[in-house]
């Protein structure tokens, strides 16, 4: 299968895509290096949240033909200009407290989220709010994975605004989780695995 | 003190928009510049330049030499973080920076006995009549070993400085902060990062440097 193109923003000094877990088929490459960059090679790309989405709204056009292909585009973050199809712009929630950080998985048995607890996702070692802080309004047929407590859809795939998928997650880079000691491990890698799948029909 | 003429870097980023948009701190800013047209920008109408935390470490290492430009004629450049670029270049990135990686702890408080690891320096310091030390406590990604001569006003308990204003490497005043407050102000998250630049931006738009 294709690999997974993720795209740099270089902004840490540690990378959390340097974890063995989620490293193997995926091709880290500068995001500047779009325009350059044969898709063609690639089944899914994944966009992080401090990604410069001035840029990426004049390279809209390269990530429409992506997804004309039928390929996905993964995206984890606060959605500012309207490069990405069919995803609305990032909600905030107001968090009154704690409690509204909690994490509700609508699709548990879905590939992306199978085996992994909600609660887990809702914290790491005792402190919540890594996994979102607002949502995207999703098109009318998307699939919602995970809410908020409140309801809100912060993880949704859409499958019927172009010929290609769109995963949107308002919140924190889901690779990031690899380094958690808990169920929520599993979630960066079965992302991955579907991802490079979903691209691959 | 007549205020500050500031202008801070935008990395296109939707934590970096928030911040410098959110209306009482765009207040204090003369204008934003996009970081890939940093390279190019006429800077010299500024008094100070705000680098935030989490640029693109390439596209702001391209723009050294603006940044370079704006100490050498005797202004102010303040650099938040900043993990990107001292992550791949440690040592002398600006004149007087040696930066460490330090693991970060997001976890300290709910740790009993444990303290943040903070300490503040030079109590008459203008910033102290602006912040407190708590206002500058959540985390830190890395620590730096301040040049000699400069104000350290915060450090970590072993020494390594969080906050420091180094008026002696170059003709200009470079503002130094191990924080990254604009990142985690941008992403609704972390409520004493928003404590922290309520105060510390009208300080380094309105305060003095000693």
């Amino acid at each position: 299968m294709k690999p997974v193109l993720l795209l740099d923003c270089q902004t840490s000094a540690v990378a959390p895509y340097d974890h063995l877990a989620v490293a193997e088929g995926v091709e880290v490459v500068d995001v500047y290096e779009l325009p350059s960059l044969d898709l063609d090679r690639y089944s899914a790309v994944m966009v992080t949240g401090m990604v410069d989405q001035e840029f990426l709204w004049r390279q809209r056009d390269v990530l429409e033909v992506f997804l004309a292909r039928r390929r996905v585009i993964i995206f984890c973050g606060q959605l500012l200009r309207s490069w990405l199809p069919g995803c609305g712009m990032f909600v905030p929630v107001r968090i009154a407290s704690m409690r509204d950080y909690a994490v509700r998985l609508a699709e548990p048995h879905h590939p992306v989220f199978a085996g992994v607890e909600a609660n887990d996702l809702t914290f790491r070692r005792g402190v919540a709010g890594f996994f979102a802080r607002g949502y995207h309004p999703p098109p009318p047929s998307a699939e919602v994975l995970a809410t908020l407590v409140g309801g809100q859809p912060t993880t949704w795939i859409d499958r019927a605004t172009t010929p290609g998928t769109v995963f949107a997650h308002a919140g924190g880079d889901l690779l990031f989780y690899a380094n958690a000691d808990s169920s929520a491990a599993r979630l960066g890698p079965q992302l991955l695995d579907w991802a490079r799948l979903e691209g691959s029909r | 003190m007549s205020t500050r003429r500031l202008a801070a870097v935008y990395g296109g980023s939707a934590p970096h928009h928030r911040a410098l948009n959110e209306p009482k701190y765009a207040r204090w800013l003369a204008a934003s510049v996009y970081l890939p047209e940093l390279p190019d920008a006429d800077l010299s109408r500024y008094d100070g330049v705000i680098v935030p935390d989490r640029l693109h470490a390439g596209r702001l290492d391209a723009a050294r030499p603006r940044l370079l430009d704006v100490l050498d004629r005797g202004a102010m450049v303040v650099l938040f973080g900043e993990q990107s670029v001292c992550g791949r270049q440690p040592q002398g990135w600006l004149p007087g920076l040696d930066w460490q990686y330090r693991p970060t702890n997001y976890w300290w408080w709910l740790e009993p006995g444990t303290t943040s690891g903070l300490r503040a320096h030079n109590p008459d310091h203008d910033l102290w009549r602006h912040l407190t030390l708590e206002d500058a406590t959540w985390h830190y990604h890395g620590v730096f070993r301040a040049p000699e001569g400069a104000d350290v006003l915060i450090s970590t308990d072993d020494g390594g400085a969080i906050l420091y204003i180094d008026r002696v490497s170059t003709p200009g005043t470079l503002v130094v902060a191990a924080l990254d407050p604009m990142y985690h102000f941008g992403s609704y998250f972390m409520p004493a990062t928003e404590r922290f630049l309520d105060k510390f931006v009208p300080w380094l738009a309105q305060g003095s440097m000693t």
